[in-house]
């Protein structure tokens, strides 16, 4: 039995407002999701957010590090209704041709006596140069429930035809 | 053949202040270690990381690191007995929130050249303020020939890992 499994894939065929893994099984130890996407808001860089099991209490934080053109940044966010990720994805304005990257690591996600902690990558706007983007950083969300359900969503306008979600999962025996 | 494969899964049950991994096989490409834990003190304490038990000044490493919201920092020691410091979370951070750790060893068996280790590594905690939180990414070098069979890993300054820390070691097979 293969250790690191797809679980889905989720590819829009229309813009959409979010994209919603949900009852993600309860059979591996951490998860992965590696995505490619865009915003249809008339925007460079805008923020990103993302939600777990519908909990949209103000229970996120985010820290990160970027690299914001040519200067360096560090941010944080705190008691969000989700991990907020600034300038996480970019809209209309970087060339049409462009897709934004994001790759996240959940560890431990069905473990009870943690709260959720993410890891993140993400890289965007490279051809809109007032925004461009490479981030590194982490997330947590103040809850120790199982996670279920993960939701993208931009923070301006709908996620563009062609993005494109993996989520997958690893095991540990 | 299978890409990924389990090595070794350990979660703690009682504290401990320095945690050893099992013997590794050679047998694999590369390695990938992820790890969950928090510390019995303070806020972003860093890990501590040796292989092979060598205790030498063997060891490279350079970093990224963010423990604020105004600038990005960097670190480099030349020559070092271990590879430092990537964060976890400690007593002062969120109830409940563990650090979060990924390493990539490639080429851990091959024994013509030296090691790279890269790491990426976060201490969360529901806060905005100033070094209650730190994330980092850290390149590494282990400056031995000899194949990675085991690594070691305990937090600068003494303190412990707690309950219900883990971390699962992979190894990645190429084609």
């Amino acid at each position: 039995m293969a250790v690191i499994e797809a679980i889905a894939t989720q590819y829009l065929e229309a813009d959409a407002a979010s994209v919603t893994f949900s009852s993600i099984p309860s059979t591996y130890e951490h998860l992965q999701v590696r995505g490619s996407h865009r915003s249809t808001g008339s925007s460079g860089g805008q923020a990103f957010y993302i939600e777990l099991n519908n909990d949209s209490g103000s229970n996120y934080a985010s820290h990160t590090m970027v690299a914001a053109n040519s200067n360096n940044i560090g941010q944080t966010t705190s008691a969000q209704a989700y991990i907020k990720i600034y300038d996480g994805i970019h809209g209309s304005l970087a060339l049409g041709a462009e897709y934004a990257t994001i790759l996240m690591d959940v560890n431990d996600y069905l473990d009870t006596n943690k709260n959720t902690t993410v890891q993140f990558q993400m890289f965007d706007a490279i051809t809109y140069s007032n925004d461009v983007r490479a981030t590194f950083g982490t997330g947590m969300w103040n809850s120790t429930a199982a996670v279920t359900q993960i939701k993208f969503t931009p923070s301006n306008g709908n996620l563009t035809r062609g993005s494109e979600y993996t989520l997958y999962g690893l095991k540990s025996s | 053949m299978a890409v990924f494969n389990v090595i070794e899964h350990v979660e703690l049950s009682s504290a401990v202040a320095t945690w050893t991994s099992g013997t590794f096989a050679t047998s694999y490409d590369h390695l990938f270690i992820t790890m969950s834990a928090r510390l019995d003190s303070g806020y972003n304490s860093a890990g501590y990381w040796r292989f092979n038990g060598d205790t030498g000044n063997n060891y490279s490493m350079t970093d990224l690191q963010s423990y604020n919201a105004s600038s990005v920092g960097t670190y480099y020691s030349a020559s070092n007995d271990g590879i430092g410091f990537p964060p976890f979370s400690g007593s002062s951070s969120t109830a409940n929130t563990f650090g979060s750790l990924k390493m990539w060893i490639p080429n851990y068996a091959n024994t013509s050249y030296f090691k790279p280790v890269l790491i990426t590594s976060g201490a969360e905690s529901m806060t905005t303020t100033s070094s209650q939180y730190a994330v980092k990414r850290t390149a590494g070098l282990y400056r031995s020939t000899s194949a990675i069979t085991s690594f070691n890993v305990h937090i600068n300054g003494g303190h412990d890992f707690v309950q219900y820390s883990s971390y699962t070691v992979y190894g990645v097979n190429g084609a």
